[in-house]
């Protein structure tokens, strides 16, 4: 009896403990339910179909990859991926130097592979722009699918013996982590620890026709790159080499010219541009030099067809490679610091602190180092003892290949929209068949009026590019017609106008090799219409034959002052982020650089700010925006109340193929619930809420920009491509390749069930040491924007809700959580928000992601001139805005002020409609921001894959998922048996009590 | 006072091991109260509930403890009512870890956790074991009387008998 009462004493208490705590479990995971959902690709959404199947056909997207079942066929479509990788990574690898033509390799030449990396390749970076790479082909694989003999011993070294990862080398990669921990370690196998091993060394022989060296270099979320006080790098610097690394490659050199290698082939494996002083310094003993980029989970075979020859090399670079990369004047204002005066404002939390001012104004990449560049040549601007061949290694747009190409019968006709037909006939003059690129670049001039005014002028911009097909050896041609768009010729002047402008002048339009190359063409062609060239400080030559000037009389200030999609006014709207212009700063002032005076203008330090009381005023993210109030106030002009749940049969997918504002939307919108509508408004964690009333489906939208990579990686049991980095595809500079890869993309999300992508990555290459270069694609504002645009494109035909990000000024990582960033005007306009206008207005894509910067001292989503104004008024996008991934209080309830800025939901797991809304419920304002947030989401998911089988039989219904029942089972049951047990122990008890009393009778 | 303190002192004598577990418990107790309120005060994560709870539990064990009949009672309370303040408190809480894993779940984060956060589960957890290694020993020692034995040697006889 004893014995029974101890066990049910330890039962109840078991029992007890687990009901306790399940039910703080149940309460904590309902607060979790989109993490959950996501984590166990679950939904709380399901469909049935009330009635009979309409002869429609409901699939609206369809995949390109179906079998004979009619089923999606993964595999196939992983082929084609695979497929389309490879041609990425091969057209978009450069070649960088190529000595006395060492590549290509021979056939079947034996090759021995050096450094870590070659077996530990970086394929992607880490964060949310990781992908999986469980099938990722290994450099191994690829070199033997092109008949190379691979020296094994060697390769054993270093993915299994005394230089493998596990006996500690190997530089950092965080995975799918965030890198925000990581010390990024570059833990090269040193010389010695080759040479001890006899085995390694006696195999170079056998494979010494070429010793290929991988240099690799990670990034990632969470932490910028660091330019110093990296442990294991020359001078601290990330981007430049380790003494191990200078040891094996002196090595190599050794062995080379022992006779032991015939040749030294160098892949530089990384996103960020590595610094090329040293790099450089071996030219010549390295015959021949290759960025390769990050290759994905399936690009590395491109890589070996470029060595072996088998295809030819047709990549350009997409960022300026320099000798000293700190010498670009972004570098100055990169690592965001602290406000001077924050200790007289201890309210303000540590996300609240610091500041960073874009000083370098449009002069970023090449855009710097080719404007200066032009002025010393041209003796102006004082520029300075700057010498361009000190400072740029490899120009913007530059890449060599195993042939030669000329451009002829260059011609520019303006059409009758006023835009510009460039035409070139491209020649391969070569002995190998290849592709070649045409880059089309602008310069605009540099006025006084400029001068006055504060606007800069690079005198180099690209504006168009194209991209011939395989031309046959000796003579092959292709004739490229290129359009150029008028629009490109104006300028924004923050100062004077306010708005757009195209100035009276020549403009200078070019077809190059490269942004230096153009420059020169440029110059040349100002010296022939008597503008004074120094020849002797040029670097290299240029042709003026390839040179069309554009004069205009006239400076037209009202063609451009107009959005071209929307018609309304543009005019200022981010003074509050020029430091110059915003009246709350209390008179600070800084300087931008200006090629009026490189030198004077240069910035000399980090430009610390104070906060004033104003500031501090716009740093709180809880405020009434007053130009929404008013936006709701028209509304009510012409609209009765906001009506809910008036169940009028309107299904969403009623309204396919109409347009986004037919009157049926406001019928739609009638029948939601008010808690609809604000659940869907207040939490899109990787997903969109559905909605019963409606029928509409719940999504997901899920990471990441470099292809499928389900939330939680357990769940990515498809293996979707992990597709190579944003760079090596805009380093193609084939639009075609984009779109196919984009559809491909798109074709990814289907398979793997998951309806958007919270990508492409378009924040810019502000200097080489962003943490997620990997993600954007360039230095350059043009190109980024022509390859995202040609990507969402494709994805979206296949139904993805492609969700560009991070909109805008998230060019960095370290402490990007409510960093203010200040900048002019022109420089936000035509640097930073241009890319994302050409995805929205001629891509468009149907959402965005909102930066957690701050614009000046407004968080991006709380920015109503940049969510509302510039974003639907002058660009007239129609789809929805979500903030970026949000804790409960980050924003400190900014879901307030985002939903009557213009950002419709948010990227944030315990977000709900109760706890970000409840509040307003009765507020007709509020209302207002609601329908039209939420109208925003369903246009977008009307749009999506999300309805592919959806007719208008078919419901939607809310289910609980298996965790939620089984948390609910489980706790009713623990409740049900303690409660059981406690009783069983009652009667124990008072049994022996009786028995005892018995007993004593 | 020589009274209270021999009063103090019988009471102790007449404990087995089991009390000095839970009491050990309880003591921890009131250090977590303590701290607690130290460590949340005037913070946005303070939740009235948990420091009402703690302090209900060693409370709740101090009266029960004090009477030989309820003794039994005490490690009971004190380890339900301390595992139910952790409760509430992880009820709370989770906006914190949330925000504090925003950029992922690393060792920096861990570690840049604030100690009030380690002291409160770490002590909930410690004091909730004590409890429960209280319910599964003696409180009381066993007194044996003088009738008692005289009874039990009558009883041997009788079944010598």
């Amino acid at each position: 009896m004893k014995s029974t009462k101890l066990i049910l004493k330890i039962l109840i208490n078991v029992f007890a403990l687990l009901f306790m705590l399940v039910t703080v479990v149940a309460q904590i995971a309902n607060a979790y339910q989109a993490t959950l959902n996501a984590f166990f690709n679950t939904s709380n959404y399901d469909r049935v179909e009330i009635g009979e199947n309409e002869l429609i056909d409901s699939e609206y997207f369809k995949s390109s990859f179906v079998n004979a079942e009619g089923n999606y066929d993964d595999e196939a479509l992983y082929d084609y991926d695979l497929r389309v990788a490879q041609q990425i990574t091969n057209e978009g690898s450069v070649l960088l130097w190529n000595e006395q033509k060492a590549l290509p390799l021979a056939e079947g030449a034996s090759v021995s592979l050096f450094g870590n990396t070659s077996v530990n390749m970086v394929y992607t970076g880490s964060g949310s722009g990781s992908i999986n790479i469980s099938r990722a082909v290994n450099m191994r694989s690829a070199l033997k699918q092109y008949n190379f003999n691979v020296n094994e011993t060697l390769w054993s070294f270093y993915d299994s013996g005394a230089g493998s990862k596990k006996a500690g080398y190997g530089i950092t990669q965080a995975g799918g982590g965030d890198m925000s921990g990581y010390v990024m370690n570059v833990k090269e196998v040193p010389r010695n620890v080759i040479e001890s091993n006899t085995g390694v060394v006696n195999s170079f022989a056998q494979y010494g026709d070429a010793a290929i060296f991988v240099l690799g270099r990670s990034g990632g979320e969470g932490k910028d790159i660091l330019s110093t006080n990296n442990p294991d790098t020359l001078d601290g610097n990330y981007l430049q080499f380790s003494q191990e690394e200078i040891d094996v490659l002196d090595y190599l050199v050794s062995l080379k010219k022992a006779g032991t290698f015939k040749k030294i082939v160098l892949l530089i494996n990384s996103s960020n541009p590595l610094q090329m002083d040293k790099i450089c310094a071996y030219q010549g003993d390295i015959d021949a030099c290759m960025w390769i980029g990050q290759p994905g989970a399936g690009g590395t075979p491109g890589i070996a067809k470029l060595l072996c020859g088998k295809a030819n090399p047709s990549g350009r670079l997409v960022d300026t490679y320099c000798y000293d990369n700190l010498s670009s004047p972004a570098m100055v204002n990169f690592y965001s610091q602290k406000w001077g005066n924050i200790s007289s404002y201890p309210q303000l939390g540590g996300a609240q602190q610091p500041l960073m001012v874009y000083g370098e104004g449009i002069y970023i990449g090449y855009k710097y180092y080719e404007t200066r560049y032009e002025d010393v040549v041209l003796n102006q601007g004082n520029a300075g003892a700057y010498k361009y061949e000190e400072e740029v290694a490899y120009p913007f747009g530059y890449g060599m290949s195993y042939s030669s190409y000329e451009f002829s019968n260059f011609g520019v006709k303006e059409n009758k929209e006023g835009n510009f037909e460039v035409t070139v006939t491209v020649t391969n003059t070569g002995d190998v068949p290849g592709r070649h690129v045409a880059q089309i670049y602008l310069q605009k001039p540099y006025t006084e009026y400029d001068k006055k005014n504060g606007i800069e002028k690079a005198s180099a911009e690209l504006v168009g590019y194209a991209k011939t097909g395989i031309l046959a050896a000796n003579g092959g041609s292709q004739t490229l017609k290129i359009t150029v768009d008028r629009n490109d010729f104006k300028s924004y002047d923050s100062n004077g106008y306010k708005t757009y402008i195209r100035e009276a002048g020549d403009y200078y339009l070019t077809v190059a090799d490269d942004a230096h190359n153009a420059v020169n063409n440029i110059l040349d062609k100002k010296s022939e219409k008597g503008i004074t060239v120094n020849r002797e400080a040029m670097v290299g030559e240029g042709d003026k034959e390839f040179v069309e000037v554009i004069n205009y009389g006239d400076t037209d200030t009202s063609t451009y002052a107009i959005s071209q999609y929307t018609k309304v006014p543009i005019t200022n709207q981010f003074d509050f982020a020029d430091v110059n212009r915003n009246e709350e700063v209390g008179g600070q002032k800084v300087t931008y650089l200006s090629r009026n005076d490189w030198t004077g203008t240069f910035p000399k330090s980090y430009f610390i700010l104070n906060l004033t009381d104003d500031m501090v005023a716009r740093l709180a993210y809880k405020r009434n925006l007053p130009e929404a109030k008013a936006d709701a106030d028209k509304y009510y002009e012409t609209h009765d109340a906001i009506k809910y749940d008036q169940r009028n049969g309107m299904s969403l997918i009623m309204l396919k193929d109409y347009p986004y504002d037919h009157p049926d939307w406001d019928k739609l919108l009638d029948n939601m619930t008010w808690e609809e509508q604000a659940l869907i408004c207040a939490r899109a964690y990787h997903a969109t809420e559905g909605a019963t009333s409606i029928n509409m489906p719940d999504t997901k939208i899920e990471n990441g920009p470099l292809g499928v990579s389900v939330t939680f990686s357990t769940l990515n049991a498809r293996g979707a491509m992990g597709w190579p980095c944003a760079c090596t595809r805009g380093a193609t500079f084939n639009a075609p390749l984009n779109e196919l890869m984009g559809k491909l993309f798109g074709d990814d999300l289907l398979h793997s069930n998951v309806n958007g992508c919270l990508g492409y990555g378009l924040n810019m290459h502000r200097t080489p040491y962003g943490a997620r270069n990997f993600e954007y694609y360039s230095e350059d504002s043009f190109l980024s924007g022509e390859t995202c645009k040609w990507e969402t494109i494709g994805a979206q035909s296949k139904g993805a809700i492609i969700q560009v990000k991070h909109f805008v000024a998230n060019d960095f990582d370290t402490i990007r959580n409510g960093t203010s960033t200040f900048m002019n005007e022109q420089t936000m306009r035509e640097i930073y928000l241009s890319p994302f206008e050409t995805v929205f207005c001629e891509g468009g894509a149907l959402s965005t992601m909102v930066s957690t910067a701050r614009i000046g001292n407004e968080w991006a989503g709380g920015s109503y001139n940049l969510c509302t104004k510039v974003l639907r008024g002058e660009w007239g996008f129609k789809g929805y805005v979500s903030s970026d991934y949000t804790a409960l209080t980050r924003y400190d309830n900014n879901s307030y002020v985002g939903i009557q800025a213009g950002c419709d939901t948010y990227d944030a797991p315990q977000f709900n409609g109760e706890n970000q809304y409840g509040e307003f419920r009765n507020n007709r304002d509020f209302q207002y921001y609601l329908r039209t947030s939420t109208k925003r989401i369903c246009w977008a998911v009307l749009n999506s894959n999300a309805m592919n089988g959806y007719t208008s039989n078919t419901k939607t219904i809310f289910v609980r998922t298996w965790w939620e029942n089984t948390l609910l089972g489980v706790q009713i049951s623990s409740g049900l048996i303690t409660l059981g047990l406690a009783g069983a122990l009652v009667f124990i008890a008072v049994k022996i009590k009786k028995t005892q009393k018995e007993d004593k009778k | 006072m020589q009274t209270i303190l021999r009063k103090f002192k019988d009471f102790l004598d007449k404990k087995a091991l089991g009390f000095y577990f839970s009491a050990a418990g309880a003591a921890l107790a009131f250090v977590l109260f303590i701290a607690y309120l130290i460590g949340y005060a005037g913070s946005e994560y303070f939740f009235w509930g948990v420091p009402v709870l703690i302090a209900l539990s060693f409370l709740t064990f101090a009266g029960l403890a004090a009477f030989d009949k309820t003794a039994v009672y005490a490690p009971v309370a004190l380890s339900v009512i301390a595992f139910g303040a952790l409760c509430c408190y992880l009820a709370n809480i989770h906006v914190y870890l949330a925000l504090a894993f925003t950029d992922g779940v690393s060792l920096e984060a861990i570690m840049g956790l604030s100690p009030a956060f380690f002291i409160t589960v770490i002590f909930s957890l410690v004091i909730t074991i004590l409890g429960n290694i209280g319910i599964y020993m003696k409180q009381n020692k066993t007194v044996k009387t003088e009738t008692s034995e005289k009874v039990e040697a009558e009883g041997v006889k009788n079944e010598v008998d």
